[in-house]
């Protein structure tokens, strides 16, 4: 009887992790105003919708945010942004960011490839010019 | 139902056999060798010929902590040549090169040096590099907080020259 009994709840409990493993666990916070001053509009805009959720002081994602932090931007010194610069285009390009599985997630967060182009071209040329002012 | 419990005589047999299949895949799965991470040097040229500059201590603290995944040359320990290590150290070694290759580091632009200088900084200051994984075998590869000031009072300089550099 008890055997039977254990038989039949454990698929049961089976069931609930993989319901619990399959949602989402942050809630979706509502974009933070825009943190960083100096980017050109058509660019914040995507950074609004596609990468604050994650890489701003609102962010519950502590790695995320210590890797980047858009509202710590104007702290970063000139050879940061540089490098964080680079990443960002590089990351975007490799569609290495935004994740895969916050894209599932949040399908309309996905960067089509005009947008990627985008932010890809204006990064890359931000980061030279903040190479040729020097430090 | 569900512990089919065996006769006494029935379990030895049962342990000699899965030892015996057990010794055999062991045998077996020797013969699958991943390749080597033995490059040598790219004309690219490394990290530190690129800062030639490099102080000594620096060199040899980044070279003896890092260059084992971050470089096309791996000073492999003996366990390295026994499966299945040497399939996890294999993988090991792609996804760190994967991440940043310090033999490649010449064909990088001077925006992605500055960022994989920063990067270095980034990673051994919050103790995500060296892996804990790697230290638990590695234990002298181990970064104390004299060093990793050291290394990123390094990265700052050479990237500061990247920056400034005509």
């Amino acid at each position: 009887m008890k055997k039977t009994i254990m038989i039949s709840i454990l698929p049961a409990i089976a069931m609930l992790f993989f319901i619990a493993a399959r949602t989402p666990v942050s809630v979706v916070t509502p974009a933070p105003d825009d943190p960083v001053t100096g980017f050109p509009e058509e660019v914040t805009v995507l950074f609004e919708r596609s990468c604050y959720d994650c890489h701003t002081d609102e962010a519950s994602n502590l790695k995320a945010k210590s890797r980047l932090n858009f509202s710590k931007w104007d702290d970063y010194k000139l050879s940061k942004k540089v490098g964080k610069l680079s990443d960002i285009a590089d990351e975007v390009k490799g569609k290495k960011m935004p994740p895969k599985k916050y894209i599932e997630d949040y399908p309309d967060r996905a960067l089509s490839d005009e947008e990627i182009t985008v932010i890809t071209a204006w990064a890359n040329a931000e980061a030279d010019r903040l190479i040729g002012q020097g430090e | 139902m569900l512990f089919y419990t065996k006769k006494p005589g029935e379990m030895k047999n049962l342990g000699r056999k899965s030892l015996y299949i057990l010794l055999v895949s062991f045998i077996v799965i020797q013969f699958f060798r991943p390749e080597m991470n033995r490059g040598g040097e790219t004309n690219a040229g490394d990290l530190f010929s690129h800062h030639p500059g490099t102080p000594d201590d620096i060199r040899a603290m980044i070279s003896h902590s890092c260059y084992n995944c971050h470089s096309n040359n791996t000073d492999y320990p003996w366990y390295a040549q026994v499966a299945p290590f040497s399939w996890i150290i294999s993988q090991h070694i792609s996804n760190g090169k994967a991440g940043m290759n310090l033999s490649e580091y010449g064909l990088l632009s001077d925006r992605q040096r500055i960022a994989l200088l920063d990067g270095i900084c980034e990673s051994v200051s919050d103790s995500s590099m060296p892996p804990a994984n790697y230290l638990m075998f590695h234990s002298d590869a181990a970064l104390d907080l004299d060093d990793i000031t050291a290394i990123c009072d390094w990265t700052d300089q050479a990237a500061f020259d990247l920056m400034t550099r005509k």
